[in-house]
């Protein structure tokens, strides 16, 4: 009976399972910034690049959650967030940028 | 033996507590919280009635002012200065509404902390997290308390007071 309460106990409160990706430095790394204002009509080359930016912005939750699915995690946060709650978590940083680099080879 | 497993299951249970995280999505808090919504359409029947209040006034002036011919310089002055005096009139009262709901939305904020660390402590939790501080959360972590935090917000907060001041 002691052993059923307790068992249920563990098993209702699990741990999260967290992985952490700094999410500023893969934009660093990009040069990726969502605040980019769209370039001016005409200018192709800068048109072209904003897009390539916009779009890698907008690939980067669905690569998160990729990688979090891989880790069997049921969270994934930013180390400082992480850091305030004081969870050791595994570091999907570098994963999460491969990634994002494999699906746009053309900003390696 | 039976210790040493009641020890280990008691270990699971403490050791799981200590990283239990749950998530609430407060970012629909406008129509969820009912003190926010009540917040709302009180701001609205502000704004209503600061445009009742000052608005024909400054248009019955203004076709005052179209009236009159470029020789009536001393009476378009003085409607002109009138208009500017009832518009900054209408604007200090826009202000002081804008004050009033900022305090209203901090009591508001307070309960919402409060509530996040009722519904977390209830459970245990080692946090509450707002779905915002977080880049992803799977479906099916089962740590979503979106409808709990609210649940218990409308409780503690069914209605906050827009006290403006006069």
């Amino acid at each position: 009976m002691v052993y059923g309460v307790l068992l249920a106990g563990a098993l209702a409160a699990s741990p999260a399972r967290v992985i952490i990706v700094d999410i500023e430095a893969i934009e660093a790394r990009f040069g990726l910034s969502s605040e980019t204002p769209a370039p001016i009509a005409g200018d192709s080359g800068a048109q072209a690049q904003w897009q390539r930016q916009s779009d890698m912005l907008d690939a980067l939750p669905q690569l998160i959650a990729a990688a979090a699915e891989k880790a069997n995690a049921d969270m994934a946060m930013r180390p400082a967030t992480a850091k305030r709650l004081g969870i050791a978590a595994d570091d999907a940083t570098t994963a999460v940028s491969m990634a994002l680099a494999e699906q746009f080879p053309e900003v390696r | 033996m039976r210790r040493l497993l009641a020890l280990a299951l008691f270990a699971m249970a403490n050791g799981a507590h200590a990283g239990h995280i749950l998530v609430a999505d407060l970012s629909e808090a406008y129509t969820h919280s009912t003190a926010l919504s009540g917040l709302l359409d009180a701001v609205d029947a502000e704004l209503a009635r600061i445009r009742t209040e000052y608005q024909p006034e400054i248009a019955k002036l203004q076709s005052q002012l179209r009236g009159l011919d470029k020789t009536q310089s001393a009476e378009r002055l003085r409607i002109a200065r009138e208009i500017h005096q009832i518009e900054s009139a209408a604007e200090a009262a826009e202000v002081r509404l804008i004050e009033a709901n900022q305090r209203a939305i901090a009591t508001v904020d307070a309960a919402i902390d409060a509530a996040k660390t009722a519904v977390a402590a209830a459970e245990s939790a080692h946090a509450l997290l707002d779905r915002n501080e977080l880049l992803y959360v799977s479906p099916d972590c089962g740590c979503d308390r979106t409808e709990a935090v609210f649940a218990d917000l409308n409780r503690r907060l069914p209605s906050v007071e827009l006290k403006i001041d006069r």
